[in-house]
């Protein structure tokens, strides 16, 4: 019965996106910067995870960990030397962003081919449920993401680390003035965003099969309207907007076929000229 | 100035004479691409001018290249008809879309403008009439006039620079004018230029629709020129290498900026012989950078290094007390 089918693969996409969207509202609200190589980190964790899991043979898990480590410091690396030196220089950040992506990509396409390169999922198997057949992996992720997101939403909301990082979103002056640390929590913010990046890509390879250097793009475009239409900066803002994406991609692609992307960027468009500030973001002031 | 003026006379003595020196069909295409990136580099400055960073400039490149190949090919227009009107397609279409888009911010346009960029190359590739996935082939050539048919490159080098001198000269008269005025000063500060009676969306929009025009006339003589229109020449990634001609070449320049990075980076990727694989990535490396190290651009090169001389020889000529002993 394809509705259930539907339903949980609009679930795998909800999660794809809810990880990859959340680390970059994160990042957004904290470093002021859409960081349009997100999509770009999402990939390298695919492809940390190709090399360690499918090449070097070791245990998915250990894989996944690297990969998330891994992009944590990457974004950490990005923090300190591109992105710090650009505070209120809007143009520059999105111009070096933009270029980040080709440079990333290019650097990836150079050293491991263009190919895709194909890699098995973790876990072997299917599972019925409501009718509906799927790869045990695809519930793996589903869970796992799920996982993810509520230590997210615990992390940021009931720790002391989470409530400097949505002070400083709202109002880095005055969390400085509280005595936050801006260097730390900047840091922290980044590498948990690009980590998420990581582990996304990473859990997400083995479900898709393949990797390419490319493969961050058709995610990008994708993170750019969760976060746009969750607002920018809101964490469960996107959570809800990845949920909506997923449902109607989902179901989209059922009925009208490729013509889904058209309309998901046509709803985009329509979304920012109507109610910028998405479902649950503030209006987002630029700092000149 | 008189320095500006003479060195582009002779740059342009350079372009006008190159056939003639050098008769070689693949040195031809190579200046060729230089020079129809610049047009699109330029027109694409003119929109950064007023404040607006748009990732759509490729978008109507494509818009008005498909245009000019669909009026040809199917309603049996002449290429001289096709090539203006594909630009004012490109421009009507300009005026529509900006007249909701250039309300926003920044961050905002960017968004859409990178989104309507998509959404066209999805639109081109799902949809046969105009070229699906594999694009419209056999486009013709433009048609004979006089004697000139069109067969030899030379003849489209010529085309290519007529229309690179129409682009320099319209833009060199906006901006020394009172309208370029008013777009520098709206896209310095918007509030302020409102505030002082400027009537903001207008000129906004006029900015916008000049510089699409351009960008969709260049995609027509791109479309007759390789007799093909594809999806894959109006991806976002072109939208990003026309900004990165305009940014390396200096984006205070409004013509020369955008021709000296079109030409520095298409120049360097054909004598450091650098596979089309690595091209985006050497450009993204060489734009950031110039934004970290020379933010005005190539073009500030010349001014920077003689400051910098001269600085260094007022050290060495005054001694450790900089002349003040």
């Amino acid at each position: 019965m394809p509705l259930a089918q539907i339903f949980l693969n609009a679930l795998l996409l909800t999660m794809l996106y809810a990880l990859v969207s959340s680390g970059l509202t994160l990042v957004l609200g904290i470093a002021r910067i859409v960081n349009f190589a997100h999509g770009a980190l999402y990939m390298l964790g695919g492809y940390i995870v190709y090399y360690v899991f499918q090449e070097a043979g070791l245990p998915f898990v250990a894989a996944l960990v690297l990969a998330v480590l891994g992009m944590g410091l990457f974004g950490i690396f990005l923090d300190k030397l591109l992105f710090r030196r650009l505070t209120g220089q809007f143009f520059a950040a999105v111009i070096v962003c933009l270029g980040l992506v080709f440079l990333i990509e290019g650097g990836a396409a150079m050293i491991f081919t263009e190919k895709q390169q194909s890699l098995p999922s973790f876990v072997s198997g299917t599972v019925h449920i409501f009718g509906a057949t799927l790869g045990t992996e695809r519930i793996v992720v589903i869970v796992a993401g799920a996982i993810v997101m509520l230590g997210l939403f615990y992390f940021i909301n009931r720790t002391k680390p989470g409530a400097a990082m949505r002070a400083m979103a709202q109002d880095s002056e005055a969390a400085a003035l509280q005595g936050i640390d801006f260097n730390y929590t900047s840091a922290l913010a980044m590498g948990i965003g690009c980590g998420l990046a990581g582990f996304a890509g990473g859990i997400l390879a083995p479900v898709y099969g393949v990797v390419d250097p490319y493969m961050g793009q058709a995610i990008m475009f994708k993170a750019i309207l969760v976060i746009t239409l969750g607002g920018f900066g809101s964490v469960p803002g996107a959570f809800i907007a990845a949920l909506l994406i997923g449902l109607v991609e989902s179901f989209g692609s059922w009925y009208i076929g490729q013509w889904v992307s058209a309309v998901l960027f046509g709803i985009v468009i329509v979304l920012l000229l109507v109610r910028p500030r998405g479902i649950l973001g503030v209006e987002y002031i630029m700092r000149h | 100035m008189r320095m500006k003026v003479t060195f582009g006379l002779f740059f342009l003595a350079l372009l006008v004479s190159g056939p003639i020196l050098r008769n070689e069909p693949y040195w031809m295409h190579v200046v060729i691409i230089c020079i129809y990136s610049s047009i699109l580099a330029m027109s694409w400055l003119l929109i950064l001018r007023i404040g607006h960073l748009s990732l759509a400039h490729a978008a109507f490149m494509g818009i008005g290249g498909i245009s000019s190949a669909l009026l040809v090919m199917e309603a049996g227009l002449s290429f001289w008809l096709a090539l203006p009107l594909a630009g004012l397609i490109a421009a009507v279409i300009a005026l529509v879309l900006g007249f909701p888009i250039l309300r926003v911010k920044g961050i905002y346009f960017l968004i859409i403008t990178f989104a309507f960029n998509e959404l066209i190359v999805i639109v081109i590739r799902n949809w046969k009439f105009l070229g699906g996935y594999v694009g419209l082939i056999d486009v013709p050539r433009p048609d004979a006039i006089g004697g000139i048919d069109f067969s030899s490159k030379v003849h489209y080098y010529y085309l290519i620079l007529f229309l690179m001198a129409v682009t320099v000269i319209v833009l060199y008269r906006i901006y020394s004018s009172r309208i370029g005025r008013i777009f520098t000063s709206i896209g310095e500060d918007e509030d302020l230029a409102q505030s002082v009676g400027i009537n903001v969306q207008r000129y906004k929009l006029l900015a916008f629709a000049i510089g699409c025009f351009f960008a969709g006339l260049t995609g027509s003589f791109v479309v007759h020129y390789l007799n093909f229109s594809g999806a894959e020449l109006f991806i976002t990634w072109q939208s990003l290498n026309i900004q990165i001609y305009a940014i390396v070449g200096g984006m205070g320049y409004g013509i020369g900026g955008p021709i000296v990075g079109a030409f520095f980076l298409t120049l360097l990727t054909q004598f450091l012989d650098i596979p089309i694989k690595a091209q985006p990535l050497v450009y993204a490396a060489i734009l950031i950078l110039v934004i970290f190290f020379l933010r005005g651009g190539l073009i500030t090169l010349p001014q920077k290094v003689s400051a910098g001389i001269a600085r260094l020889s007022k050290l060495w000529v005054r001694g450790p007390n900089h002349g003040t002993a």
